[in-house]
């Protein structure tokens, strides 16, 4: 009971504020200048259309007491940051009323873009001027230095406008031997219990109609025939039990001549039964959707208003140390 | 068999037999869903907390290496970090995993303590902090895992009538929470 009180209460938390209208940058704190804020927007359209990560900035005044790694984390999973596939989003947050800021990456990013390593670009470009309450310059600075970092691993040259792109590459780490065990494990065991019950039930069949099975015996004994005496042979001296004979069967009637009698033939293929029983391969086609990221547009951000590309984050990240 | 009272008692306790049988498969059943998100993700993908506790281990031993250039080899917070992260890596079950990640955290908080106060030159002393760092992550990324969902409704169904009794004859314990 306290466990789940525990999960109910992490759920809860200061309210997530909407995603804005241009998306990448959200500057809720009123600390951002025109100029920083266009400049973020125009390096993400170029990011986005090329590997489908995104680096949204976020500020705000307060959070309401939460820890800040929550917060983070509770906004980057509603503003689904990042490609859906992917998940190669980054979110930058400053908390100017609480003097924090904290950074995040999405799942996909935590082996190449590690927390470690936000911390220090974090350390190294923002702090001083956050320090110095120079919010504007600190944000570009720092997103400058997160932007080559990701365009890095995508290996983007800006310069040619060429993309190379290397996918992340997923670690795809699949402890088999450990999976099957666990599921072989209960495999055998399921065999192993049902094998059980279908032994313990025959045995109790077989020792239920042991009489009846006697009995059945004794109304019709076996025939006694040594194995070298033919039939017949000294028929009269080896006295033997002989099954009385059933009677005579009645003699045969006239041949009937067959006529078609429509209730011989129901149920045999006059009924749609086996096309009925088809299932159309497109009903069991997949939509667009996978994992439940609805909206997930990728690549396609154009005319201003942008969005989410349905990315996610599994927790994580680096703050201010 | 001739006599019915007999072979009716021995029909109850197979019936008796399969429920508890049945009983037992759909508990173990779930019990390995629990685990199999633990080990292989909720998405499937690998990317879980098995993997994250490997990642902190191997953390811890990066945090070994630098702490044998400031302290002994002997020292007891390198012994015991060395000790709780074989523990860790050597647990096949979800809640031993657990909770030797709880020891782990607190061996790992001590040596890197100790080694804050020990008069590191510049490169280690960030070294570290990145180690701390990526060491809490880890451990943040644990407590949200989806998992922990799958573990408390696991152990509200357990806990009630009567998976409790069939837990308790056949040995299915709670899962151990990651938070």
């Amino acid at each position: 009971m306290l466990a789940v009180c525990l999960l109910t209460v992490s759920a809860l938390g200061a309210n997530i504020p909407k995603p804005s209208e241009s998306f990448y940058v959200a500057d809720y704190a009123g600390v951002l200048s025109q100029q920083t804020t266009e400049h973020i927007i125009s390096q993400n359209i170029t990011l986005v259309e090329n590997t489908g990560a995104q680096i949204v900035v976020a500020t705000v005044d307060f959070i309401g007491g939460d820890d800040i790694d929550d917060y983070a984390y509770r906004m980057f999973n509603e503003w689904k940051i990042g490609s859906s596939d992917k998940n190669n989003g980054v979110l930058i947050l400053l908390v100017i009323g609480e003097e924090n800021y904290w950074a995040l990456q999405g799942k996909g990013l935590e082996n190449e873009l590690t927390s470690s390593e936000l911390g220090d670009l974090l350390f190294d470009y923002l702090e001083d001027d956050f320090a110095a309450e120079d919010y504007d310059a600190g944000v570009k600075k720092v997103f400058d230095a997160i932007y080559s970092r990701v365009a890095s691993i995508y290996r983007y040259s800006e310069k040619n406008d060429e993309y190379h792109f290397d996918p992340v590459p997923n670690p795809g780490y699949v402890d088999v031997e450990q999976g099957s065990q666990v599921s072989g494990a209960s495999v055998i065991g399921s065999i192993f219990a049902v094998f059980l019950v279908m032994l313990i039930a025959l045995v109790v069949i077989l020792i239920v109609t042991a009489p009846l099975r006697r009995m059945r015996r004794r109304v019709y004994p076996r025939t006694y025939r040594p194995w070298w005496r033919p039939w017949g042979m000294y028929g009269g001296f080896w006295p033997r039990y002989r099954r009385p004979r059933p009677p005579a069967p009645p003699p045969m009637a006239p041949p009937r001549t067959r006529t078609t009698r429509s209730d011989v033939f129901r149920g045999f293929g006059g009924s749609s039964r086996g096309g009925g029983a088809g299932r159309d391969s497109s009903s069991i086609g997949r939509s667009g959707g996978f994992g439940g990221f609805s909206g997930g547009s990728r690549g396609g951000f154009g005319g201003g208003s942008f969005k989410g590309g349905g990315g996610g984050s599994r927790g994580g990240g680096a703050g201010r140390r | 068999m001739k006599d019915p009272k007999k072979a009716r008692a021995i029909m109850i306790v197979v019936i008796v037999i399969s429920i508890l049988l049945g009983g037992y498969r759909a508990l173990s059943s779930e019990a390995s869903k629990v685990e199999n998100v633990f080990f292989n993700g909720v998405d499937g993908d690998g990317i879980g907390i098995n993997s994250d506790l490997s990642h902190r281990v191997d953390i811890s031993q990066n945090l070994i290496t630098v702490a044998k250039r400031y302290l002994p080899a002997g020292d007891t917070s390198i012994l015991d970090l060395v000790d709780a992260s074989s523990r860790v890596a050597n647990s096949s079950n979800p809640s031993d995993k657990l909770r030797a990640n709880r020891e782990l955290q607190l061996a790992f908080s001590s040596l890197s303590e100790k080694l804050d106060n020990n008069g590191m030159n510049e490169k280690d002393k960030r070294y570290l902090e990145n180690l701390k760092t990526d060491f809490i992550s880890r451990n943040h990324i644990i407590s949200l895992d989806g998992y922990n969902q799958k573990a408390v409704d696991f152990n509200i169904q357990l806990a009630r009538f009567p998976a409790n009794i069939l837990g308790s004859i056949t040995g299915i314990k709670p899962f151990e929470l990651a938070q």
